[in-house]
């Protein structure tokens, strides 16, 4: 069967788009991959944020390392545990140097 | 000539050439990728705002510690990279954090102090045997008991009908032999809603408290913490149901009186034999005060109590029980059984769990109160004014 030089390069051409298509569709398949595992990483520092926050209200203090850790979520920040009592809150550090040192700025009216 | 028309079957196998299968597969592939897309954009879309929500928690905190610490009331402050506002209104802060995603509103009160340590535990008691027998592991020193704050009670609202309270002179006699001397409530609806009720989280019933037996649990719908303090006995003879974020607190108290005794025949008043707790000899009302009674002797079935209860005087258990909340004693834990002479005492028949909410406490799993932050009305104070926990207005 003989096959015109139009429907030659039709075919050439359709086959061409076909494989870019192809090409996006697995590119796109494994940055949604990478971008899944990087939101439930994410997800689960966000949980262990509030987990660590609900600890502090209840009273139970964290230790150093845990809030360093919940730290990764606010760069430049850092998180202290506040007291006043036995009562216990999760603030941003107010008085660090470098990064931390313009964290808070008041205007009291 | 007439040429034969194909058939649809023709036409479609013919159709399902290679090139048109990979150009169906390299669509529907490229179409669910970009849908995954969408699908992972929405989820990262909820996860910042999450992230903003607890920035907005702690950015809140902090200008709370900082108010409390600078002595400050209201303000415009810049923490981490959010706008925070705060606006005081009496002992109300009402705190605005701006952030990318919008406005969250947060709300906190001005503690005087903070609650009773005691709060904090699921079981307690004052003495190593009555913890024992409940499983609890505070054993707290009398002297450290949470003590009553007079002045709130006196000015605490008092049960009413519509709250499903109503006076009965006779539950005490159709009960006990020996009736009672100070005034009996029954709390008698099947179904009580208190969700819109505004008291200050505290609720007084001056005289006996009736949970009477029927069939059906008493059920109530609670948005906000309760406490009931009971001036007199608690007769718990059917389950108790508690629906939303609420939690109630039963809470007996001693204080007026001061006869506190272990009801050993659980007759309902004192008699000859029983074991006085306070006092060298026996005086005022017949039923004594602060007693809690789960059941009546004889009465069988089961309960299950939603509400924590703090007992002033005796705990006295007739049938089986399975309490939810934190159960806290001052003196000591009496089982009862249907022939109270003949019969053995119940085996464990009283299940002290405070598995109700026990989302409240992650490490814990149980029920128990934050006493830095969580008020507990009705029970003076001890330490500095704090801001309580912080409540979400609007995000």
């Amino acid at each position: 069967m003989k096959i015109s030089c139009e429907r030659l390069l039709y075919r050439s051409a359709t086959l061409s788009a076909l494989a870019v298509m192809g090409g996006l569709a697995t590119w796109l398949h494994v940055r949604v991959g990478e971008t899944r595992e990087v939101l439930a990483r994410r997800q689960c520092q966000v949980h262990a944020v509030h987990e660590l926050h609900r600890a502090c209200e209840l009273g139970l203090r964290p230790d150093k390392g845990q809030l360093e850790a919940a730290a990764v979520l606010f760069p430049g920040m850092q998180l202290r545990c506040a007291a006043i009592g036995d009562a216990l809150y999760l603030t941003f550090a107010t008085h660090g140097s470098g990064a931390n040192r313009n964290v808070l700025s008041m205007n009291a009216r | 000539m007439n040429a034969k028309r194909p058939s649809f079957v023709a036409c479609a196998v013919r159709a399902l050439s290679p090139t048109t299968m990979i150009a169906i597969a390299a669509v529907t592939f490229l179409v669910v990728s970009v849908l995954e897309q969408a699908d992972v954009a929405h989820r990262a879309r909820d996860i910042n705002r999450q992230l903003e929500v607890v920035r907005a928690q702690i950015a809140a905190e902090t200008a709370l510690i900082e108010q409390v610490a600078a002595g400050d009331k209201g303000g415009q402050l810049q923490v981490a990279g959010v706008h925070v506002g705060v606006a005081w209104q009496r002992d109300l802060c009402t705190v605005y954090v701006t952030g990318a995603s919008g406005e969250t509103v947060l709300a906190s009160r001005q503690l005087p102090g903070g609650a009773p340590s005691v709060f904090s535990h699921a079981r307690a008691a004052t003495d190593a045997a009555t913890l024992a027998e409940i499983g609890g592991k505070l054993c707290e020193a009398p002297d450290n008991w949470p003590e009553l704050d007079l002045s709130a009670i006196a000015s605490a609202p008092r049960v009413t009908e519509s709250l499903g309270f109503r006076r009965d002179p006779e539950i005490a006699l159709r009960h006990l032999a020996s009736g009672s001397d100070r005034p009996d409530y029954v709390w008698s609806s099947n179904r009580v809603d208190l969700a819109k009720y505004q008291s200050g989280g505290l609720l007084i019933v001056p005289g006996n408290l009736w949970l009477e037996d029927r069939e059906h649990a008493l059920t109530l719908n609670l948005a906000k913490d309760l406490v009931v303090i009971i001036e007199g006995n608690l007769h718990l003879l059917r389950s108790l149901h508690v629906r939303g974020r609420g939690r109630l607190l039963l809470a007996t108290d001693t204080a007026d009186a001061g006869v506190v005794f272990a009801d050993i025949d659980g007759s309902g008043g004192w008699t000859t034999g029983d074991r006085l707790h306070r006092g060298a000899a026996f005086a005022g009302q017949v039923e004594g005060s602060g007693n809690v009674y789960l059941g009546l002797p004889g009465a069988g079935g089961t309960l299950a109590c939603d509400a924590g209860i703090l007992v002033g005087g005796e705990l006295h258990v007739a049938v089986r029980a399975d309490v939810r909340g934190p159960l806290l004693l001052r003196f000591g834990c009496t089982f009862l059984s249907g022939e109270h002479l003949e019969a053995p005492a119940l085996t464990a028949p009283l299940a002290a769990t405070a598995s109700r909410l026990p989302g409240r406490s992650a490490r814990r799993r149980q029920w128990v109160f934050g006493v830095g932050r969580d008020p507990v009305p009705g029970f003076l104070v001890t330490g500095k004014p704090r801001p309580s926990r912080l409540e979400f207005r609007s995000r």
